[in-house]
């Protein structure tokens, strides 16, 4: 079983705030999503609004493995991936490919509040668990699909990942270096987490919409037409033509410096320093020394006129010295600047360490495990409890039991008759 | 079904348990502004409360409005200076009218000014705070300064973007206030919605824009010690084989062949059966790992013979992960895309410039299929002030007169 975590105790005095105060519900507390999802995006969805609150119940099973649970080890319990995305999940293991294991997951749709899928089109219909046949006396069920481009229209059934997103929607084109002709785009499916996390917030927005209409509704929800959204400034100027759209790398028209630096480590070693003001440069000027302090540097349209200059001066003091020194050195002074963070800095980073983010926790099959948080966390309960993403079927007893009311035996005889696995 | 009132398998209709959209403060700022805009998508109304002052005209050209197009059109703005006592005493009286506020000051600085979270949820039990910051609340960088660019370095997402031999690049359109907006709308939406169902007291939300980047993309999953972390490999996927972008006669494409071995013999039937393809060592994805090289290059030379149109649509024909690679303008122009119907027209009106007589902007996605009200446009700076004050704020007319006299307003 997965154990759950207990918040670290405070770095220091006054560090941490107040702990929960007791008997705080969660704002989703009482709503049941059940899951159809598999891979990053749809458990990325749930995966927020288990934090929230809901009960998330995730159909899967051993006939058609969620393709996350193949980590490198090629054991499907064995995958971080897996239980990070799927924190606070539960577990239910139907074969859909019997007709009992469909009329379960009708039952438990039933008694849910929210379906989402990320099926291929059309799957859902052909098992029988379409809108008509789920939203029949269910009428205030909210159903999710989450198409790559939609439903309809010329292209719909076109297979799409979170990468082919980013390639269509204009993300890979704009998201380069402006001298490098080929687009380069990213090799992450971060399209796939825009998604999860938006379909998140509109479910959300759907239950208000349901509380305050009545009814329920069929979500269509278009990746494409998402990740258009989350470039939305961009979209809006080349609709109405307001402003050359192209790909600008780090930098920025009326900021010096504003970049992405080399550090003393190599290619390993980046650190990026971005001066918003005319005090932030004379503050960094100070610590450069030198050439910075030149007084026609000081003013941001002087720092812009020479910028290849500039960035010579900022890049050669950069590499002198570690991203971590040029970080801290910088912020000590209020010069905004970054490490360009490695998933070892992440893994170690202190903030990060002191704020809980970093989980650090037991896995049955895996032991210690150590997992990213989440993007929020309440006042009242500053370091939020996880459990693992869930072992296969491991709540088979819980969602069969106590949500379907099956009895021992009748559990036991859909195990045996290969329905539930 | 739950017990929740909106719940009721039973389907017979019942009052609505809900029966107004929330009203949203946004202490204006580039990170609010993304809360804001999807909290509008959801119907609430939202005010924007921006610094007055001749030097900070309303943007009325280029990517700045662009910018304010996107983000702001729906709201209403009004103007107030808080760095005045006077301004602060009016934010104090306003803010607890509201049942959402977005802000994104350093932490410290909003209860400095008179409004932070002692006072507003005395003030109004029932309100929401979405503090959205680059590094959270607390923790020892929390006063640290950042923009998007430090942002998206430090949640561990610009290591592993661009091409090995340049710099690591940022993502577009400011990707980490993108990850922030989303996930305080849903988060203030979420509790909002618990205060109105059940009087849940409202909540303060801690969002952090690195831990927002960091939770993605399995980039901590993904550290297995010492030096054995992702590094950018350009659009290369990491378990892609081909799995990349490619030249090809008029533009580039992307191809993502993974583990499925149907797939790649529908891929290799696809590119022709070249001969580099054929043989041992192609039948499971781990084997194709050690044939990378050969597999990129006959893919490259065979795509530099088609164009992007027979690649994208006859390679999908076969069942294929290919993608063309659009520039923006050439996506809205695409036929999907057209038939999606993105955008949506908004009336004359609100921000002076180009778009005064109406410009085109994205409909909500999760709207889709709904018929939603016309859009309100982008608003003037301050143009809802005086409106704002006395509706919201219950100030008199002779009040708001001697706030805009004192420079306040």
């Amino acid at each position: 079983m997965s154990s759950e975590v207990a918040p670290p105790a405070a770095a220091g005095p006054g560090s941490t705030p107040a702990s929960r105060p007791a008997g705080r519900t969660l704002p989703l507390a009482g709503i049941r999503i059940l899951a159809f999802t598999h891979v990053a995006a749809g458990p990325y969805c749930t995966l927020q609004l288990a934090a929230l609150g809901a009960e998330v119940i995730k159909v899967e099973s051993s006939t058609r493995i969620d393709l996350w649970r193949w980590d490198k080890n090629r054991d499907p319990e064995r995958s971080l991936r897996f239980i990070d995305h799927n924190k606070n999940a539960r577990s239910v293991t139907l074969n859909l490919k019997t007709d009992e294991g469909r009329a379960l997951a009708k039952e438990l749709a039933a008694k849910s509040d929210v379906v989402i899928e990320n099926f291929a089109a059309g799957v859902l219909d052909r098992l029988g668990l379409g809108w008509d046949v789920l939203s029949r006396g269910h009428e205030d069920l909210i159903l999710v699909h989450m198409s790559g481009l939609g439903a309809s229209g010329p292209r719909s059934a076109y297979v799409t990942y979170g990468p082919s997103m980013m390639a269509i929607s204009g993300m890979t084109h704009l998201w380069n270096q402006p001298e490098r002709e080929e687009p380069v785009g990213s090799q992450t499916s971060y399209p796939d987490y825009l998604v999860g996390s938006y379909a998140a917030y509109a479910i959300v927005a759907a239950l208000v919409d349901r509380d305050m209409e009545g009814a329920g509704r069929e979500i269509d929800l278009i990746q494409l037409d998402v990740v258009e959204t989350a470039m939305g400034p961009a979209v809006v100027a080349a609709a109405n033509e307001l402003a050359p759209v192209g790909p600008k790398g780090n930098r920025v028209p009326d900021q010096v410096p504003h970049d992405t630096y080399p550090c003393a480590g190599g290619n390993d070693d980046w650190c990026v320093i971005s001066v918003a003001t005319d005090a932030e440069w004379a503050a960094l000027a100070r610590l450069i020394g030198g050439a910075a302090a030149d007084a026609r540097f000081a003013s941001a349209a002087a720092r812009v006129a020479a910028r290849a200059e500039v960035d010579g001066i900022v890049g050669a003091w950069t590499r002198e010295r570690s991203a971590h020194q040029v970080f801290e050195a910088c912020q000590a002074v209020g010069v905004p600047a970054g490490v360009v963070a490695t998933g070892r800095d992440l893994m170690t980073d202190r903030h990060l360490a002191e704020r809980g983010f970093l989980l650090e926790m037991e896995h049955a099959a895996m032991g210690p495990v150590k997992l990213p948080g989440l993007a929020f966390r309440f006042d009242h309960d500053p370091l939020p409890t996880w459990r693992l993403g869930p072992l296969m079927g491991q709540d088979n007893a819980y969602v069969l039991g106590e949500v379907l009311g099956r009895s021992p035996d009748d559990i036991a005889r859909l195990e045996s008759e290969s329905v539930v696995k | 079904m739950t017990a929740e009132a909106g719940g009721g398998a039973s389907g017979t209709a019942q009052p609505p348990a809900i029966t107004s959209r929330p009203r949203v403060l946004e202490i204006s700022s580039p990170i609010t502004a993304v809360a804001g805009r999807f909290l509008a998508d959801a119907g609430a109304e939202v005010v924007k409360v921006e610094a007055p002052g001749a030097g900070v005209a309303a943007p009325t050209a280029g990517e700045a409005l662009a910018n304010r197009l996107y983000l702001d059109t729906d709201k209403r703005s009004i103007t107030l200076d808080t760095a005045s006592a006077a301004g602060r005493a009016v934010l104090a009286r306003l803010a607890p009218r509201f049942d959402i506020v977005l802000e994104s000051g350093e932490p410290g600085r909003l209860a400095s000014i008179g409004a932070g979270w002692d006072v507003l949820s005395t003030a109004n039990p029932g309100l929401t705070l979405a503090s959205i910051t680059p590094f959270g609340q607390w923790g020892p960088y929390s006063h640290y300064k950042a923009d998007d660019l430090v942002v998206f370095a430090m949640g561990g997402m610009m290591f592993v973007s661009g091409v090995p031999e340049l710099p690591p690049v940022v993502a577009p359109c400011r990707q980490g206030f993108v990850a922030g907006g989303i996930h305080a709308a849903m988060a203030a939406l979420a509790c909002w919605r618990a205060t109105r169902l059940r009087g849940a007291p409202g909540e303060w939300i801690d969002v952090s824009l690195v831990e927002a980047l960091a939770a993605q993309e399995n980039t901590i999953t993904n550290f297995k010690g010492g030096s054995d972390f992702t590094r950018r490999e350009g659009s290369q996927h990491r378990n892609g084989n081909p799995g990349r972008v490619f030249r090809c006669k008029d533009g580039y494409v992307h191809l993502l062949i993974q583990h499925d071995e149907q797939v790649w013999a529908r891929f290799v039937a696809w590119l022709g059966h070249p001969p580099e393809l054929q043989g041992d060592g192609f039948d499971t994805l781990l084997a194709r790992r050690s044939k990378a090289e050969i597999i990129t290059e006959t893919t490259a030379r065979i795509l530099l013979t088609r164009t992007r149109e027979e690649i994208f649509d006859g390679g999908q024909e076969a069942h294929l992960p290919i993608a063309a690679v659009f520039s923006i303008t050439e996506a809205l122009a695409d036929p999907q895309v057209v038939h999606m119907n993105v955008l949506e027209r908004v009336p004359a009106g609100g921000v002076a410039g180009p778009a005064e007589a109406g410009y085109r902007t994205l409909r909500p996605p999760y709207q889709r299929g709904r018929s939603l009200p016309s859009r309100r446009p982008a608003p003037a700076r301050g143009q809802d002030t005086d409106a704002v004050l006395a509706e919201i704020g219950g100030l008199g007319a002779q009040e708001i007169a001697q706030l805009r006299r004192d420079g306040v307003v």
